[in-house]
């Protein structure tokens, strides 16, 4: 007999899934029926919220959704901010929870781990939620909850499956799952997008997350149209050292004076959101006089004005429109628009966040092409503002969105498993590795060769310079970091101690490399809020 | 005098009793600081939002006052959520007060912005509401704190926009003189009374909902006897004759309450976790005595339902049945031989951990209030450790979520200074907020925290081999937990016998920072 737990992996099997994130329970003994045999990879971490930012990191990594088993109840309460990130970053995640038995449902009858309504709580964060409750429910379920990742902008989908059914019998379904069919893009718009740019004299091209995967694309399309690249955070990475690279904020004036004196923004994958192109919340963002998006989701489209608006995929559209460019005829002077805004946006960000950013580049050097996974912390800050990264996908965190702190841990550990063969950096802040400290075990347990790199500038900084400049006395931003080498001996992991030097940190980083299995890094950075 | 309405917020609290919030700031919620120390109120900085939550859950429970935090919009309110649904199951009176954003139809993409907060928190917590203004946020302070009061206790969320909490408010009212309530009449228990007349074996269960009544002293007038639940535990003191201690999940227990002539739940969900079956059992009549109309109409099918606190009953019942001949059906002796064939089936399931649990409470003070984390320790020790107090365990029991332990006895503890709190934590458990260590030290609490480290998720391996699983991903690879313990700057000691283990505890008690006692099955 094949229980419907059992069949639903199966699914997983057959829908090209090879990792799950998970911790057991009572509730979800039956998904683990059919695990161990099924193939696929179970990671076990120490805490929910470490399971969906696994599932994340692995899904940005591998471009392929990242799937969470988690209990009910206080299991799905813990994965619902990574899930809420996963939303804001427009990640594929899914997860698969417990649910109470059928029967007993919406009635507080005072079950473990009981919620009123666990759906409704799911569907706060994620796109969508459902309940399989029989055999029939599962293949319209998993083809429901695997369409985001196809097609459309992806995001974090829910399935639970009630204590009752789980261990049911399954009895096949002749249902045959139903493809969607893609749209071909509306080629009446790709012409106007492609006559606008043609004329165009100045034009940039800002790129979003949603094309990180395009390299190749992005960078053709740069060239025949000899546009500089103005990257957001999720986009970092796609030019490195080209000529075009803006590898800068759309925030920092000077990406805003090369946005505002172009005279065609072609947007691709973009969210245009606040964190990335008003992160001052000055309460605008570069105009745009002549504004082409390219972005999968219709909503987007509404809510800011353009010119031209066409749905779809940011590679596809990119590809037809270089196709319908013909070849280039005269220089637009890029490289030279590219580099007066990389020279302004640099010197803009200030000597603090430069001097940071150099710590960066000694990183990069020091590892080449590394996925750099980062948390809430000053470096990323440093990066976010302005930084060059040297592999496509390969910078992401989560200050961006959501802003949820303690990602950058879990989410690397995600990032190594879908890439065994990449180096990976992990860099937090002492505040934000302690929100999920505990996952390091799981990296141990995992044997997986990632450099957690923790920026211990002893307390919550940013938090604390944002109180003395609005006068509140500073009030719990500075708890006490754990003696990060006790840390890390505890769990058996090789430490180094340095000071925030961009020769210290080559230096160290170098020496972690050759080490096989986790390894620990602290950096320690002056707490500038004490000076004050 | 007008203060920013974030600030006037602290000060409403310091008002209304609140001495201590748990949180974390940010750039959002940083106007909700300014009021914090101003007010003279103690802020304890969490690690995680989820190990605020916690601590406020802890807290609450140790003096049943409500437990604040302050969290920051979208990922703040998302990590406290599994201690909102946990004090929600557990009828913990909470209030947390998170920041949201302005504006969430027209802009999209902002810094923590979510799909819909107050709706999110809402799926979790009793209730949760929206101030767009100064008057709004403290109406629903107020009535937060009434219901705290009135009704069964539960957690509330307060969101506040950003520029409100900027903007200048004038100081919340001063609250009233506490008005004379309804709820202070006294109920009407003449149809208890006669029932409990014609009774020969009046069996009472006391759950979480009971106040510190004495007890002991009503079910000795009566004649009684009685189970408690997890919360509880404690209700009839140590050694009342007739108390079955808290065994109502032992399959045995529905015998001995079919045999009851008259059952009397008060203040008790009578919830699956409660009895791990669905059916108390009862073949007499049910009396239930709750302030929640949605337990009162459950599927006991109570006869006869009063819908009032525990306390007035309490009292009621107390001086209605002074002059009542005390029952004669139950014997104590009968009831210590019931109990003692229910510990062998205990050590049975779990073997060993009885002997230890024996050995920890002999090392305890007994008013040590004591905060559990799902461990098998914990089922265990429900029903061989029986307490001298009432309110002096916690459990996460509804909702049931790992890592409650430690950041709740942070919450105990800041609450007693002076007295002694300890926390019992599974590996599993422990490795889930672990991380609040570093809070325990920076408060320099003498803390005890047992570990017991039986090196997986014991409970759920168990689970897959009664389902005929293959035991998978329950096995973690665990830190040297002592090791670690010291990172964060607490002591830590590994007993390799139970009198070194005793020795342990009690130094920990005496201790100026928090100490791990590590104590895996070898101890035996």
């Amino acid at each position: 007999m094949t229980s419907i737990g059992e069949a639903l992996v199966s699914q997983l099997v057959a829908r090209d899934v090879d990792t799950v994130f998970g911790i057991p329970g009572v509730h979800t003994v039956e998904l683990y029926r059919g695990l161990a045999s099924s193939g696929i990879r179970h990671v076990t971490p120490r805490h929910e919220q470490g399971a969906g930012f696994m599932a994340d990191g692995y899904a940005r990594v591998s471009g392929k959704p990242g799937v969470a088993f988690v209990i009910t109840g206080p299991g799905l309460t813990n994965t619902l901010t990574a899930m809420g990130q996963a939303r804001a970053d427009s990640v594929p995640m899914l997860v698969v929870s417990g649910v109470n038995t059928l029967s007993s449902l919406g009635k507080g009858l005072g079950h473990l781990h009981e919620l009123p309504d666990q759906r409704a709580m799911a569907r706060t964060v994620a796109l969508w939620s459902e309940r399989v409750e029989g055999s029939d429910d599962l293949l319209p379920a998993m083809d429901r909850a695997f369409r985001p990742f196809q097609s459309g902008r992806p995001g974090p989908t829910h399935i639970e499956i009630p204590l009752d059914i789980a261990g049911d019998q399954y009895v096949e379904t002749t249902v045959t799952p139903g493809y969607l069919t893609e749209k071909p893009e509306d080629m009446a718009l790709i012409d106007k997008a492609v006559s606008r740019l043609a004329a165009a004299k100045t034009p940039v091209l800002l790129v979003g997350g949603g094309a990180c995967r395009e390299s190749a694309a992005i960078r053709f399309l740069a060239e025949r149209l000899d546009a500089p690249v103005v990257q957001t955070v999720n986009a970092r990475g796609l030019m490195y050292g080209h000529p075009l690279s803006v590898p800068a904020s759309p925030s920092l004036q000077a990406v805003r004076d090369l946005i505002e004196g172009s005279d065609a923004v072609l947007a691709l994958g973009t969210e245009l959101g606040q964190t990335d192109f008003d992160m001052y919340a000055t309460g605008n963002m570069a105009s745009m006089s002549s504004l082409i998006r390219v972005d999968l989701c219709p909503d987007q489209m509404r809510r800011h004005e353009a010119e031209v608006a066409i749905v779809g995929d940011a590679g596809v559209v990119a590809a037809a429109i270089l196709e319908a460019l013909g070849p280039a005829t005269a220089s637009l002077n890029g490289a030279r628009r590219a580099e007066a805004a990389r020279r302004g946006a640099f010197e803009e960000i200030g000597a603090d966040m430069r001097a940071l950013h150099d710590i960066l580049v000694a990183m990069r050097r020091a590892v080449p092409d590394a996925i750099m996974v980062g948390d809430s912390t000053y470096p990323i800050y440093a990066g976010n503002l302005y930084y060059d990264h040297d592999r496509p996908g390969g910078w992401f965190n989560a200050s961006t969105g959501f802003g949820a702190l303690g990602y950058g841990i879990p989410a690397a550990i995600g990032a190594a498993l879908a890439a065994p063969n990449a180096s990976v950096l992990c860099i937090s802040g002492d505040g934000g590795a302690q929100f999920s400290l505990p996952e390091l075990m799981t990296a141990v347990d995992e044997n997986l060769p990632i450099t957690f790199v923790i920026w211990n500038n002893h307390g919550y900084q940013e938090i604390a310079t944002s109180m003395q400049a609005v006068g509140v006395t500073v009030l719990g931003c500075e708890p006490t970091p754990p003696d990060f080498e006790g840390v890390a001996r505890s769990c058996g992991m090789p430490f180094w101690r340095i000071g925030p030097d961009a020769a210290e940190v080559a230096q160290a980083l170098t020496a972690a490399q050759s080490h096989e299995g986790p390894r620990l890094v602290e950096i320690r950075a002056p707490n500038q809020s004490h000076s004050s | 005098m007008k203060r920013p309405l974030g600030a006037q917020i602290s000060h409403m609290l310091k008002d209304r009793g609140v001495d201590v919030i748990f949180g974390i700031p940010g750039v959002h919620n940083q106007e909700m600081y300014r009021g914090i120390e101003e007010a003279g109120i103690q802020h304890v900085l969490a690690r995680h939002e989820q190990g605020a939550g916690f601590m406020a859950d802890g807290y609450a429970r140790a003096t049943g006052k409500p437990g604040v935090a302050y969290v920051i919009t979208g990922p703040g309110l998302c990590n406290i959520m599994t201690p909102i649904g946990q004090a929600y199951s557990d009828s913990v009176p909470m209030l947390v007060v998170s920041s949201c954003l302005d504006e969430t139809q027209a802009l999209r993409g902002q810094l923590h912005q979510m799909k819909d907060q107050c709706l999110a928190a809402g799926t979790v917590a009793d209730w949760s509401a929206r101030a767009n203004s100064a008057e709004a946020a403290y109406a629903l302070v107020e009535r937060a704190f009434e219901e705290f009061e009135l009704l069964r206790p539960r957690p509330k969320h307060i969101q506040v926009t950003i520029a409100q909490l900027q903007a200048e408010a004038d100081p919340a009212p001063f609250p009233n003189q506490p008005a004379l309530r309804t709820k202070a009449l006294p109920p009407d228990v003449s149809s208890v009374v006669s029932m409990l007349n014609l009774a020969r074996r009046p069996l009472f269960i006391l759950g979480g909902g009971c106040k510190s009544n004495d007890w002991r002293q009503i079910l000795t007038q009566l004649g009684a006897a009685c189970f408690t639940t997890y919360a509880g535990r404690g209700l009839p003191g140590a050694n009342y004759p007739l108390d079955f201690g808290a065994s109502l999940p032992r399959p045995g227990s529905a015998e001995v309450i079919a045999s009851a002539d008259l059952v009397i739940a008060v203040g008790a969900e009578l919830g699956e976790v409660d009895l791990w079956r669905s059916d108390l059992g009862h073949s007499a009549t049910l009396i239930r005595v709750d302030l929640d109309p949605e337990v009162l109409s459950d599927h006991h099918r109570a006869a006869i339902k009063l819908q009032t606190d525990s306390e007035s009953f309490a009292r009621a019942l107390w001086q209605a049945t002074e002059n009542l001949k005390p029952a004669t059906g139950w014997l104590s002796d009968e009831i210590s031989e019931t109990r003692a064939r229910w510990r062998a089936e205990v050590d049975a399931e779990r073997p060993g951990i009885a002997a230890v649990a024996d050995a920890l409470r002999a090392a305890m003070p007994a008013d040590t209030m004591i905060y559990s984390d799902m461990t098998q320790f914990a089922y265990v020790a429900k029903e061989v450790w029986d307490m001298a107090y009432p309110h002096h365990w916690h459990h996460p029991t509804g909702f049931g979520t790992l890592g409650y332990g430690l950041p709740a006895g942070i919450g105990g503890a800041v609450a007693r200074r002076g007295k002694p709190t300890a926390v019992i934590a599974g590996d599993y458990g422990f490795h889930y907020t672990m991380q609040e260590l570093g809070v325990a030290v920076e408060l320099g609490l003498s803390l005890p925290i047992i570990l017991w480290d039986n090196g997986k998720l014991k409970e759920i391996e168990d689970s897959m081999v009664r389902s005929q699983i293959a035991p998978n991903a329950v096995v973690a690879h665990n830190p040297d937990f002592c090791k670690l313990a010291e990172a964060f700057g607490a002591r830590a000691s590994a007993p390799s016998s139970l009198a070194e283990m005793q020795s342990a505890v009690r130094a920990a008690f005496d201790a100026p920072v928090p100490t791990l006692i590590h104590v895996t099955p070898d101890i035996l």
